[in-house]
């Protein structure tokens, strides 16, 4: 086991360091990227599939203040309905029938398959060749939970974009600092001098051992041309300035110069909004749950129009939390045991599969998915189809209705 | 595998040693090669179970013992198989002490600085950068390539004020042979001091080779002072300082 986990460290480092293979080797012109969006604590349909909740007026929801976007999808018209028609248009619903309604078992499922992390296997089946393959803002995936290295790919925290602003732009990041270059000399023989510790400290330092190779690789890499932040923070109304990525902005903001710098996956986690975490126990009448969308939707909007408009990439965005909510009546906003997960990408087609019933009586109040709904395996199959992925694990895409010939 | 049942035979039965890359089978769980019904004393066991392989190698205790659950499944079965003395390094965790970034002051320290007025110290960007700062006090920090980066970045500034204004105190032995063109007798001069300063022991041949070598290495960088600062700034950047 150790030395499984030792060899898996090299290879990581053996990939990092190794030959860079540009994407597009096998065909592709678009570079992917897929961003996951996870509202921690739950994602409400009435954003994703309202019209479940309109006869019975669940969560405060009725024929007016839903918007039918065509082709089933039926969104909170105040929120996600207010959306440009470029990006509904490239909206899609899908159903995840993963059958938890429990939190922890709910980010278990949406975060890993199996004992395997589900974004570092998804940046390595896009198969990216950047510095940092997958990248996380905010509080980790799954609450800050271990996601093991995968097939050499590792999981990378921005704390703060002013070093992501350095290693993913041009140049030195200043005339009086160290050279890219020579930096990447000096740290490779600081790996080198701290070699024994890290032979004896296989797990405990695998994030610097992983992250020294990681910050080799992006200072031999070549400069990005596409990656402005003065620009991109202007574009989502940041001072150039503010580089902490601390607010759901920043992160949007610093997903997009990621991407740009050929990220894989990015992985935003929304913890909080407005001082609320979206586990919207006591709000059967949706008012928090929309009032904490719309604190976001500013933001998510701009990054959607600008990620569907790059010539030059594929950008795949997933909207999605622990479960959807059922109840809807006075106080009862409880957990679901599936999701309708909004997707937006350039292949997405305007659909739905993640339609729900509530229950075989007008009184009821459930969640109830079709039942050859898939789980969590359908819907990455879908990401992987969605980005013309280089490896497909999760198999041949099982929400086909939903995708346009790529 | 069994970190617990490594942990057990090391506080119980003691004289355990744990070697990295070894991975013997050891003994039976118990003496007599069968596990014990839980609760009772190994040796009086009815089920039996394979030799578990582990990374712990036991000197001279006789072994320890493992558990059976409910369904019969070996409770120790899926612990993780560390051994004694792997893994005992953690990374530094940076906190905000009255306005200061704890990790970067003491860095100051490490290579003998001059700098303690950097405003750097207060700069909330470089203190995020350095690591995400754990929600819970203990959860541990994470170093990852920001942080690294971050470290070195000002470990390379912070080298160059002292190159140019060393305290008197360093300069014999140590900063004086940053005024002259590295050579390979003021490298090993100065790597052995910095590396000592920085991580509290002497550097072994090897670890002091390695620095030597990068001295001696960065010739595209005009400015002689300036290649002092990257050898500098690489001791300080390397697990043996960013980890304790």
């Amino acid at each position: 086991m150790l030395l499984t986990r030792r060899n898996t460290l090299m290879a990581a480092a053996a990939s990092l360091l190794g030959p860079k293979v540009s994407w597009g080797d096998g065909g592709a012109s678009e570079k992917p990227a897929v961003v996951l969006i996870y509202l921690d604590g739950g994602y409400n349909a009435v954003f994703s599939a309202a019209d479940a909740y309109v006869p019975q007026n669940l969560f405060s929801c009725t024929a007016s203040n839903v918007r039918d976007l065509g082709n089933g999808v039926v969104v909170d018209a105040a929120t996600l309905g207010s959306l440009p028609a470029s990006v509904l248009e490239k909206m899609c619903t899908v159903g995840v029938a993963h059958g938890a309604s429990g939190h922890d078992f709910a980010l278990r499922y949406a975060w890993y398959d199996g004992v395997n992390s589900f974004p570092l296997m998804l940046a390595d089946a896009l198969g990216g060749s950047a510095p940092f393959r997958c990248v996380h803002f905010g509080e980790g995936p799954a609450r800050g939970a271990a996601h093991r290295a995968y097939n050499g790919v590792v999981m990378t925290a921005v704390p703060d974009l002013s070093a992501a602003i350095t290693l993913t732009g041009p140049g030195a990041p200043d005339s009086t600092g160290p050279q890219r270059a020579l930096m990447a000399r000096s740290l490779k023989a600081s790996l080198a001098m701290g070699a024994d510790r890290f032979k004896a400290n296989p797990n405990s330092l695998s994030k610097p051992w992983e992250g020294t190779h990681s910050l080799i690789g992006a200072l031999e890499a070549e400069a990005k041309t596409g990656v402005d932040w003065p620009e991109i923070s202007a574009a989502y109304g940041i001072p150039v300035t503010e580089t902490s990525a601390s607010t759901f902005k920043s992160h949007l903001a610093g997903a997009e110069m990621m991407i740009r710098g050929g990220s894989d996956v990015i992985c935003i986690t929304s913890s909080r909004v407005l001082g609320e975490n979206w586990d919207t126990h006591g709000e059967g009448g949706g008012v928090l749950d929309r009032a904490m969308m719309s604190d976001i939707l500013p933001s998510l909007s701009v990054f959607l129009q600008r990620t569907l408009a790059m010539t030059n990439r594929n950008v795949v965005t997933v909207l999605s939390g622990d479960f959807a909510r059922i109840g809807g009546k006075g106080t009862a906003s409880e957990h679901a045991n599936g999701i309708s997960a909004s997707v937006f990408g350039k292949y997405i087609k305007l659909g739905t599969t993640g339609r729900f019933s509530t229950g075989a009586k007008s009184s009821d109040m459930f969640y109830k998915l079709p039942p050859m709904t898939p789980g969590y395996r359908g819907f990455r199959s879908l990401l992987t189809a969605a980005t013309n992925a280089k490896k497909h694990p999760w198999g041949p895409n099982q929400h086909a209705a939903l995708l346009s010939t790529i | 595998m069994k970190l617990g049942f490594v942990l057990l035979s090391v506080s119980v039965l003691g004289a355990c040693v744990g070697h990295f890359d070894q991975t013997p089978p050891v003994g039976p769980v118990g003496a007599d090669g069968v596990v014990s019904e839980p609760d009772s004393p190994p040796g009086s066991g009815k089920v039996d179970i394979p030799p578990l392989a582990s990374a712990a190698v036991c000197t001279s205790a006789p072994s320890g013992r493992g558990y059976v659950g409910m369904a019969g499944e070996l409770l120790e079965a899926r612990r993780a198989d560390v051994a004694a003395g792997v893994d005992a390094r953690r990374t530094v965790r940076n906190y905000d002490n009255f306005g200061t970034w704890q990790v970067l002051a003491d860095l100051e320290r490490a290579i003998g600085g001059t700098s303690s007025g950097d405003p750097a110290l207060k700069d909330p960007g470089v203190g995020a950068s350095f690591g995400v700062v754990p929600r819970r006090w203990y959860s541990e920090g994470e170093v990852g390539p920001f942080a690294v980066f971050v470290t070195f970045n000002f470990a390379f500034s912070a080298c160059q004020r002292t190159i140019d204004a060393p305290l008197n105190a360093n300069k014999i032995g140590w900063y004086e042979h940053t005024q002259f063109e590295p050579t390979e007798s003021r490298a090993r001069q100065f790597c052995s001091r910095t590396q000592a300063a920085a991580w509290l022991r002497d550097p072994s041949e090897a670890e002091l080779g390695v620095c030597v070598d990068l001295a001696l290495n960065l010739a595209e960088e005009p400015d002689f002072k300036r290649r002092w600062a990257y050898v500098c700034a690489a001791v300080v950047s390397s697990a043996n300082w960013l980890s304790i």
